[in-house]
């Protein structure tokens, strides 16, 4: 039996870009069109004897796909921030639309100054409680989208180092098990982040 | 919170007298009370839950569609071999060529044997045509020689000539070549133009073996010319249509089809054994999966089965793999396949990520075996393990180098197959299509482990980007006799 390296894999990588920018994944695809076949059907299952040309065909590959990838984390990541940062106006503006139109729909109705203003008095206790319920989950619901925005910085930074450690082993001509193990990591990575894609909201 | 509104509302009201005309304004307070407390639940459901956030309008994924090749149905013609007679009298009969103007339009002389040969062969296996495509080239073995002829017309011509070679003429690729060019002219053959192959001896009389080779399934004549022949042999009530599989390396391989499409065995094929395979219920609704492809994509495909009775990827196995697929075979239904799918590598399946681990074939039977249940590999690549010869009871033959085998190709038909099968004839049918055929091996549902159980080999083809087909993965099947009723 030939002695096999590890496999090299980047289904993960060309998975996650195709989530996030179908179109980029289709100018590499062409670019690199000697992967077609392993992007659309999946990876196989690596070669018997695979060489240093194996090894470093396959990391230019990872390398364009990290390229292409970090900025687009990087976007995600921003607009998880973006989104945690608007919740609190958010939040305000929620709460007096809920006031203005329980008062209004209240004097739509046909009930009585009187009754609106005692009614609108339990509105406004409403919207305090309401209020009250936006802040607690405001601040659970931030320091979700928080840290999903950590994740996010920290894969685009780990592909990022990766991508500079790959391409210098390339460079270099270090042992192949390290380029491998470099694309590996990179693999892995995308992984993670595909498995938790609708928390993400990567698709 | 919704209570505490509520409570309050009815505290409001409570605290002022009970004046008889209020009271139907008492009670619309109250459902206005009601009412609005509901709008503040809803709108904060609505704060809570993610469906206001902004979306990234990802397109729906759906499966990439295989590429396609054009269909071409099989011919089931019944066999209807001209007579022995018009074939011996068609070499009794000297080759006389004739400067008779009048035979210009034909190439046998009007009521020689030749014609009447070349007639009843047009006769009973197919028309004159002056179409290359749906043309045919005859050739008969018989005692005293081979004689080919052909339903081609060239132009001017009413009939085709009749020609007879020796015996050992038929092997040299240049004589038979020449023969081919006598018979079609300047038109050279197409795709579509086949050969049929008419033997009245018994597939293992020694004709049969001078004819064709049984351990490389080819032909022992030079069939370059040809991707479709039908053989003729005595004895059987079937035409076998036969298709030729170019190989990295020449000589092409010729395969018996056992269905319209993708099936196929060797030649001559077990007709009463597929028959037989048909028969074997397939217990589709109880039916597992262990999908050992570490691609998230795949197991996405997969995401429609129950993840309690089925492994749709390896990070879902957890401990020792070997454990964790044991305890599903067991807690599954005996009559029901578990269908093992993943990457291979020498006798096993083999897992990388974050767990690396192998489960060996022989491994995965066993437990099929104590657990008396059916079971099937999908594999793919260099399955070494094939290439030992006979060392286990469940006997491997050497089937060659595996390779270039996806997942997302080969999931959506194991998918399809497990849907849609109702015999283990029809899964194997259904897993193959026009991108990938099956190979099942002649001796397929072969006894082992002492007449327990019986297995099939299959290997996959797929046709490359060349043209040529590679094996490219397996299927193996392991199937408890209880299945058949009985194992002869």
């Amino acid at each position: 039996m030939n002695a096999r390296t590890k496999r090299v894999l980047f289904n993960e990588l060309t998975t996650l870009l195709e989530y996030l920018d179908p179109s980029s994944l289709a100018v590499l695809k062409k670019k690199f069109s000697a992967f077609e076949q392993e992007i659309v059907y999946g990876p196989d299952a690596g070669e018997a004897d695979a060489d240093r040309k194996y090894h470093e065909d396959r990391a230019a590959f990872t390398s364009a796909l990290c390229l292409e990838l970090i900025p687009k984390i990087d976007k995600l990541a921003d607009k998880t921030i973006d989104r945690a940062a608007s919740l609190s106006s958010s939040r305000f503006l929620v709460a007096l639309l809920a006031a203005i139109g329980g008062v209004a729909t209240l004097g739509a109705i046909g009930i009585g100054k009187e009754e609106v203003a005692r009614i609108s008095g339990i509105v406004t206790s409403g919207v305090a409680i309401l209020n009250a319920g936006l802040d607690s989950m405001s601040k659970r619901y931030t320091a979700t989208e928080t840290q999903k925005a950590i994740d996010l910085k920290r894969a685009s930074l780990e592909l990022a180092q990766l991508r500079h450690d790959m391409d210098l082993s390339v460079m270099h001509e270090r042992n192949v098990t390290e380029i491998a193990a470099a694309i590996g990591k990179c693999n892995q990575i995308a992984l993670d982040l595909n498995q938790r894609k609708d928390q993400l909201r990567i698709v | 919170m919704l209570e505490g509104l509520v409570m309050q509302a009815k505290l409001s009201h409570s605290s002022k007298p009970n004046y008889g005309r209020a009271t139907n304004v008492r009670n619309r307070n109250a459902r206005v009370g009601h009412a609005v407390a509901a709008s503040l639940l809803a709108l904060l459901s609505l704060v809570a839950s993610d469906a206001w956030a902004p979306s990234f309008g990802r397109p729906v994924y759906r499966p990439p569609e295989p590429p396609a090749r054009p269909y071409r149905p099989a011919e089931s013609d019944i066999y209807r071999a001209p007579t022995e007679s018009a074939g011996a009298e068609a070499i009794k009969s000297p080759w006389a060529k004739s400067s008779s103007p009048l035979l210009e339009t034909t190439h046998n002389a009007d009521g020689s044997k030749r014609a009447a040969f070349w007639k009843s062969i047009t006769d009973s296996l197919g028309s004159p045509t002056t179409n290359i495509s749906s043309a045919y080239i005859l050739v008969r073995i018989v005692d005293k020689g081979v004689v080919i002829t052909t339903n081609f017309l060239q132009p001017g011509y009413k009939d085709a000539p009749v020609l007879l070679l020796n015996h050992e003429d038929l092997s040299n690729a240049d004589v038979f070549g020449e023969a081919v060019t006598k018979l079609t002219g300047s038109t050279k053959l197409v795709d579509t133009t086949s050969l049929k192959i008419v033997l009245d001896k018994d597939p293992s009389s020694p004709e049969f073996a001078k004819l064709f080779n049984k351990d490389e399934q080819t032909f022992r004549f030079s069939t370059a010319s040809f991707s479709h022949a039908e053989l003729y042999l005595k004895g059987s009530t079937s035409v076998f249509a036969l298709e030729r599989i170019d190989r990295p390396k020449p000589p092409p391989r010729w395969a018996a089809k056992l269905n319209k499409c993708c099936v196929k065995t060797g030649v001559p094929p077990d007709i009463e054994g597929w028959a037989e395979f048909g028969r074997v219920p397939f217990n589709r609704k109880r039916a597992q999966i262990v999908s050992l492809f570490s691609d998230s994509r795949t197991s996405e495909m997969l995401a429609g089965l129950n993840s309690k009775q089925n492994f749709r990827h390896p990070n879902e196995i957890k401990g020792d793999p070997l454990e964790a697929i044991r305890k599903l075979v067991d807690e599954g239904d005996k009559s029901a396949p578990i269908i093992v799918i993943g990457h291979t590598e020498g006798s096993s399946f083999r897992v990388e990520g974050s767990q690396d681990y192998a489960v060996s074939f022989e491994a995965l039977t066993q437990i099929a075996k104590v657990a008396n249940r059916p079971v099937f590999f999908v594999g793919c690549y260099t399955a070494e393990h094939f290439a030992m010869a006979d060392k286990t009871i469940l006997d491997y033959p050497p089937i060659g180098t595996l390779n270039l085998i996806y997942p997302r190709e080969v999931v959506p038909k194991i998918l399809r197959a497990l849907n849609e099968s109702s015999s283990m004839r029809d899964f194997t049918e259904k897993l193959s299509d026009e991108t990938l055929d099956i190979w099942v091996s002649n001796n397929f549902l072969r006894n082992v482990n002492d007449g327990a159980a019986r297995t099939v080999r299959a290997p996959i083809y797929k046709r490359l980007r060349d043209g040529s087909k590679s094996i490219v993965g397996f299927i193996f099947m392991y199937i408890p006799c209880g299945l058949f009723g009985a194992c002869k």
